[in-house]
This record gives structure tokens, C-alpha cells and sequence, in this order.
């Protein structure tokens, strides 16, 4: 859960940033004749209203409104009391709270001309909220937008990845720290937490588990508002190492500029030798779906040129037991930046509890 | 062999752990479906997006953490559970409490689908309707046409209320951690350290005792401090008051504890602060018993307020509620505020008269309870009293 810091830092992400991506939106918003724009984040998948103006939906569910031109407000049920600190780590200025969504939004457009009300990433928006909403403005028209705002987040900026490498720095050492020899998989749990939250993890969500001799540990962190997905598993088990070899045809098919159909045939193959019967997959997910590891969005055909995604390598055995490798790569023009993986090169840039 | 022992009306049962859970779950099913058959409904859903799993938990007993997930039970067949994540599947397995688990995904609910149209299911109750995504409410409708969908989050929240003894065995373990919780926010208290520090500190200790997760509020400060908010990187400083909810969840239960303490001793405004929580939350504590509404138990906690002229601190622009449910969900009935329900024997809840006085400013003071047949017992066994990072181990 949403327990790390939680900090609106200029030095990170500046105030040109903060405007840019409002902008973009506004400018699709136009394009397509719409008024107001309203996203709806819940605690677990917060980060279209993070991405736009870094708030933290720590508890329940909130909803952003953003107009055609203008600055973006925030709709919440929860109390006025919390709008300070709010204030104080987002760049919202007008944040309004009510019993419920359908009276808030109606009270937001009271004073504008009836116009067109567009749902972001309308699919997932909880139907009887988007219901709810669309009683409460009789005279608006409403319609359904594609998931525009998470779009725009796969492809992160100079300063996310900036942010993401220095999480991942953390999260090296984390995982470096947890997967020693003796522990016990709460042991790993625990150590996973103390290093990320140390330094300056927001969230971590740890899975570890042991069986057959397997050891896996998984982890899903967000660093301010960009997530790092990675796990491990070890073992005595020989063909173990089939999920390197998997990993690593997958990311040498991606260098040479080949799409992923190709990259996962390639990781396929690497795993041949898994015990028979075993359940095999190689999937990639989007940075900006980490938070719900993929699942609620379709599958894409391949990552984009400066797309951030983890590449997930796993195995099922005929008697349930599960071994993962992960990782979270940087597509670059030049090829493949492991960001999370033990070989990366890139060591700067930690900035909380670094020297933890 | 641990065995335990489960009270009913009319005779004390001895039973071993592996009957126990079969009890537990024959138990809960019965109980959802003497409310089924009340509401003429043919099958209850229980859907769960990540962060509203209870009532998933309720049927699997088992840790999920698929984005989405559902569990449905019939009226008179086995429950089967689903879920977006393959790796659910396994622990569902091992768990058995559902006679099969299956991957779905946002666009394939086939599964479900398919189990449903095969009971013949005309009415059917879905826990968190108010919370189903758009892409799967379609899928239902357009996949079981003329099957009526009605919400059913209210019957699981009261289903949920009355712990069972199986439950209060599992609230008091997971007690144990919030107790060593504490001792881990103390032991993390001196100046210089941050708030996310302290968070770091107490999520690798609670994580190693076992818990799966972990809801907290952190505020240090003065008497500046208005609420409680996620860690920041503001440092401590000799003589703040830190002040924490925190809530680990230990096998699906949440168990919360309040508590504030200071850096170096406490100031007299401090001390004096600490007094008029506790009496508060004893007041409050004082009344419980089965019959009273949860209304009752917060008058009695405000009564205390209202009787050093401090009233005005007990309302909506200074603090939430006096009180609130937990069990697999951390803030669930009974509200323990503006809420006529009548407390039943079983029911827990935390009794937290946290608010804002000029006093010592925002202050945190309470305790998860259970309902007891003559009054409440409290589940945590922490002191009942402000702290003081003076008191840390090995200092």
C-alpha cells in the first residue's frame, strides 16, 4: 500500500513539465470537441491524476476534471481537512469535496454552457459511476475516450527516467540485499521494504515464496510516480538458468530492432528445456500498467522507441511451482537499457537514503 | 495437535485446525446464503478490484493479487473464484476453498459467463457492483441477457460484521503484530530521522513477523499538526509529538492501533493531551455492549470533549469519525459514528477519538475491540498511554 514518501520535489519534475502535460491533454481534448475531460484513479491505479499533477491517490478513489482550457480540479468524497497536504504535494490548486461524484461534477460544470463530458480510459471507469455522472448532467452530452492520459504516460520524459533509473538503483540494491544465501521469504519481504521505502519507494508491492526448492521473489515499486517491476528466482534447479537465456534472446532480438512477436518466439525457444508439461510464457508490460501488472489493458504488438516495460519470463510446473525472472528495460534508439537488471551500468543518481 | 474451541448456543465443540476451516467456510456460506434466499437471489459475485478484496477473502480465504478478481457462489453449488492473474490460481488451489479457480482477463469473462448461464441464475447479487469496471459490466450484461444484476455489497458487509471464533483466533494473532508494530515506530523515534524512515522501519518489521500488508498515517510536528497524512521527508525534531494509525494486515485481517509519542519527554501540554484522548476513548470503550448503536459509543467518547469545552473539536471540519469496522476490509460497519446499527456480540471495531485541540494539535489515541457479551474486549495489548522515543530499546 501507498505507505513511502509521498513529495512534490521542482528540483525533479519542473513546473514546464506540470503544464506540458496538462496541455497535451487539452490539445486531444480539443481535437475531438470535447469540454471536460474526467479521469478516475483509485488507490491501487493512481497514476493518470499522478501523471498530471503528481497527487497521490493515498485512500478510496478520486476524480480529476480537466477542462478543454484551464487548470485541472480535483473531485474527492474525502474531507476538506486533507486538501492541505494535498495542496501541499500536488500542483492542484482547486481541490472540492462532496458525498458523491455525480453531485460533484455537477457542481463543477453549474456555471459553464452545457458542452461534451468525455470519460478517460471509459472502460474502466466503474459503471455505476460513469452512470451516476451522466444523471447528474442532463443537458451535457457524455462520451467515451481511450486511455489518452496513459498513453502519453508509456512514453516517460527525460526527468521520469531520470526518476526510474534512480529507482532502480535503489531497487538493485534491495533485491541484491534480499536475495542473499539464509533467508527465509519474509526475510526477503522485510528487506525488500526497509531498502525501498528507505529510499524514497512510495509504494512496494513484494510477493516471496518458497516451494521445491525455489526461492522467487517479485516486487512492483513506484519511485514518486513511475513504477519498476522486477523478481527472481533461485534455486539448485539446473534449468533454472533457461530463464536468463530466455530473458536475454528476448532483449537481443529487441536490440537488433526486431518486434516482439520475434523477441518472445526467441525467449520461447530458450525454454526448451523447462521441465515438460510446465506452463511457459514470455510477456512484456507497459511501465504505465505496472501498477496493475497488465492486466487490465490489452495486449500491445510490440514497445515503442522510448517506451519503459518489463520483460516477464515465467514458468509453471506440472506441480504448481512458479519461477520468474523480471525486468524493467529502457527501448532506446540505440537498443536496450536494463534498468533493474544485475549487469546495469548505470549506478547514479539515487537521491533518498541512498547511502542506507 | 492445536486444537480450538468454538462456542455455539448450547455446547462447546473441540475440533482440529483442518475441521476448523471447513467449519469456518461452511459457516460463511451458510450465512450468505440464509441472505440469498431472504433476497430471492440465485447467486452471489464477489468482485474485487485490488484495493476492495474482502469480500473475495470472505469466500477464498486466499491472498490474491490479481487487478481483478471474482468469486461467485451459488445458492446451492460449489463457489469457484477467478482471476486476472495466472499466478492466483495456484494458491487458490492449494487453499481449496473454491472447487475451481480460472484465469480471465478485462476482455474475456468467458469463465465467468459460463459458470453462471450453467446454474440457470435469473437474479443475481454482485458484492461491489458500485465498483465493476465498465468493460466487465457489459460483458455481463451482454453475456447473461435477462439475468438481473443487483448490488450485493450491503449483504456481505453484514455478513462480514460478526467475527467468528475462527475469525477472533486470526484478529488476535494478527494483534500480536500490531503491538510489535509499535514497539518498531517507537524504537525508529529520534531527531534527525524522516517520516518515511520511520514507515521503513515499521513495513520491513511487520513484513518479517508476517503481514501482508499495511495501511498508516503518519504526523510529527507541534501543535501546528492538523491530520494525518502519508511519510514525508520532514525530519524530527526533540519535542514533536508523533502520532500513527497503524493497521498491518496479518492473514486477511486488518488490526489497527493509535498511538502518538514524543521526541525526548513529553511537554505538560503533551501529557495533558494524552490524558483527555485516553478518557475519551475509555468513555467510548465504557459503553460497548451488545444492544447499544455505534452512535451511542461515539456520543460517549465526544461527551468527554464537550465536558472540557472542547465539543467544536468533534466535528466534520476537525476529524472523521470516532470510530470504524475492520476485519478483511480496514474501514468497514460499523462506522462508529452517526450510525444507528446495534452493535451485535462479535462485531470488531476500532474506538479512536483522534481530532485536532488546541491543545497538543492533532493527537491519535485508540484501540480495536471486540464485542463481548457483557461490554468489549481490547485485541492489542500495547499500553494504553502516550509514548516517548526515551523509551526505546536499549536506550
Amino acid at each position: 500500500m501507498k505507505r513511502g514518501l509521498v513529495v512534490l520535489d521542482p528540483a525533479e519534475i519542473d513546473d514546464t513539465e506540470w503544464t506540458d502535460r496538462v496541455d497535451a491533454l487539452q490539445t486531444q481534448l480539443g481535437s475531438v470537441g470535447v469540454d471536460v475531460a474526467l479521469i478516475y484513479n483509485d488507490v491501487s491505479r493512481g497514476d493518470d491524476i499522478g501523471y498530471l499533477t503528481n497527487l497521490v491517490i493515498y485512500w478510496n478513489e478520486g476524480v480529476l476534471a480537466v477542462p478543454a482550457k484551464g487548470r485541472p480540479t480535483l473531485l474527492t468524497k474525502l474531507s476538506r481537512r486533507v486538501f492541505s497536504w494535498m495542496q501541499k504535494t500536488s500542483v492542484l490548486e482547486d481541490l472540492r469535496s462532496g458525498r458523491s461524484f455525480g453531485d460533484l461534477v455537477a457542481g463543477y460544470v453549474a456555471d459553464s454552457p452545457a458542452g461534451t463530458i468525455g470519460f478517460v480510459d471509459a472502460d474502466l471507469w466503474p459503471a455505476a459511476v460513469r452512470e451516476e455522472i451522466i444523471s447528474a448532467v442532463p443537458g451535457w452530452t457524455t462520451r467515451d475516450l481511450g486511455p489518452l492520459v496513459r498513453n502519453a504516460r508509456s512514453l516517460p520524459s527525460e526527468a521520469e527516467v531520470d526518476l526510474l533509473r534512480a529507482g532502480a538503483t535503489v531497487l538493485r540494491r534491495a533485491l541484491d540485499d534480499a536475495t542473499g544465501p539464509g533467508l527465509s521469504a519474509v526475510q526477503r519481504l522485510s528487506t525488500i521494504d526497509l531498502v525501498t521505502r528507505h529510499g524514497g519507494f512510495a509504494d512496494a508491492l513484494v510477493r516471496a515464496s518458497d516451494a521445491d526448492g525455489h526461492s522467487t521473489i517479485e516486487v512492483a515499486g513506484e519511485y514518486r510516480h513511475g513504477w519498476l517491476l522486477a523478481g527472481r528466482t533461485f534455486g539448485e534447479a539446473g534449468w533454472l538458468t533457461a530463464l536468463n537465456s530466455a530473458q536475454k534472446a528476448a532483449l537481443d532480438t529487441l536490440r537488433s530492432g526486431v518486434s516482439w512477436p520475434g523477441a518472445e518466439a526467441a525467449a520461447l525457444r530458450a525454454l526448451d528445456e523447462v521441465p515438460e508439461g510446465s506452463v511457459r510464457s514470455v510477456r512484456w508490460i507497459s511501465q504505465a500498467d505496472f501498477a496493475t501488472g497488465g492486466e487490465l489493458v490489452g495486449p500491445s504488438p510490440t514497445p515503442a522507441t522510448g517506451e519503459v516495460f518489463g520483460i516477464v519470463v515465467e514458468v509453471i510446473s506440472p506441480t504448481d511451482v512458479r519461477s520468474v525472472l523480471t525486468d524493467t528495460v529502457l527501448l532506446t534508439e540505440r537498443g536496450v537499457e536494463e534498468l533493474t537488471g544485475p549487469d546495469s551500468e548505470y549506478v547514479d543518481g539515487a537521491r533518498d537514503g541512498d547511502e542506507r | 495437535m492445536n486444537s480450538l474451541s468454538t462456542e455455539s448456543a448450547t455446547r462447546v465443540v473441540t475440533i482440529d485446525p483442518g475441521d476448523a476451516d471447513r467449519v469456518e467456510r461452511s459457516l460463511r456460506q451458510a450465512k450468505l446464503r440464509t441472505a440469498m434466499a431472504e433476497r430471492a437471489l440465485d447467486a452471489l459475485v464477489a468482485y474485487a478490484p485490488a484495493w476492495r478484496r474482502e469480500n473475495v477473502r470472505y469466500l477464498t480465504d486466499t491472498s490474491l493479487g490479481g487487478a481483478a478478481t471474482l468469486a461467485v457462489l451459488p445458492l446451492d453449488a460449489e463457489a469457484t473464484a477467478f482471476s486476472t492473474r495466472r499466478a492466483d490460481l495456484i494458491p487458490l488451489r492449494e487453499r481449496d476453498w473454491v472447487v475451481s479457480g480460472q484465469l480471465i482477463s478485462i476482455a474475456n469473462l468467458d469463465p465467468v459467463i459460463s459458470e453462471i448461464r450453467a446454474l440457470g441464475a435469473r437474479r443475481i447479487g454482485i458484492g461491489h457492483l458500485e465498483l465493476l469496471p465498465t468493460v466487465l459490466y457489459r460483458a455481463l450484461l451482454s453475456g447473461l441477457p435477462g439475468v438481473e444484476l443487483v448490488s450485493a455489497t450491503k449483504l456481505f458487509d453484514e455478513a462480514r460484521m460478526v467475527k467468528s471464533p475462527w475469525e477472533l483466533a486470526r484478529m488476535r494473532k494478527a494483534a500480536a503484530v500490531s503491538d510489535a508494530a509499535w514497539k518498531s515506530f517507537v524504537n525508529a523515534l529520534e531527531p534527525g530521522v524522516t517520516e518515511y524512515d520511520i514507515v521503513a522501519e515499521v513495513e520491513s518489521e511487520i513484513k518479517r513477523l508476517g503481514a501482508e500488508d499495511n495501511f498508516m498515517l503518519i504526523a510529527s510536528g507541534k501543535d501546528e499538526v492538523l491530520g494525518m497524512t502519508p511519510p514525508s521527508r520532514r525530519i524530527l525534531e526533540q519535542g514533536d509529538l508523533v502520532r500513527t494509525e497503524l493497521t498491518p494486515q496479518t492473514d486477511g485481517y486488518w488490526l489497527q492501533i493509535c498511538r502518538s509519542a514524543t521526541v525526548g519527554p513529553p511537554s505538560a501540554a503533551q501529557q495533558k493531551s494524552a490524558d483527555l484522548f485516553r478518557e475519551a476513548a475509555d468513555a467510548g470503550m465504557a459503553v460497548v455492549r451488545p444492544g447499544v448503536t455505534a452512535h451511542e459509543v461515539a456520543v460517549a467518547e465526544n461527551d468527554v470533549f464537550r465536558k472540557y469545552g472542547l465539543g467544536d473539536y468533534c466535528t466534520e471540519q476537525w476529524t472523521r469519525v470516532r470510530g470504524h469496522g475492520l476485519g478483511l476490509h480496514l474501514d468497514e460497519w460499523p462506522v462508529i459514528e452517526g450510525n444507528h446499527t446495534v452493535l451485535p456480540e462479535g462485531a470488531t471495531f476500532i474506538i479512536h477519538p483522534n481530532t485536532f485541540t488546541p491543545i497538543a494539535g492533532y493527537h491519535v489515541f485508540g484501540d480495536q475491540v471486540v464485542v463481548t457479551a457483557t461490554g468489549c474486549e481490547v485485541l492489542v495489548s500495547t499500553e494504553r498511554r502516550l509514548f516517548s522515543s526515551d523509551e526505546r530499546s536499549g536506550k
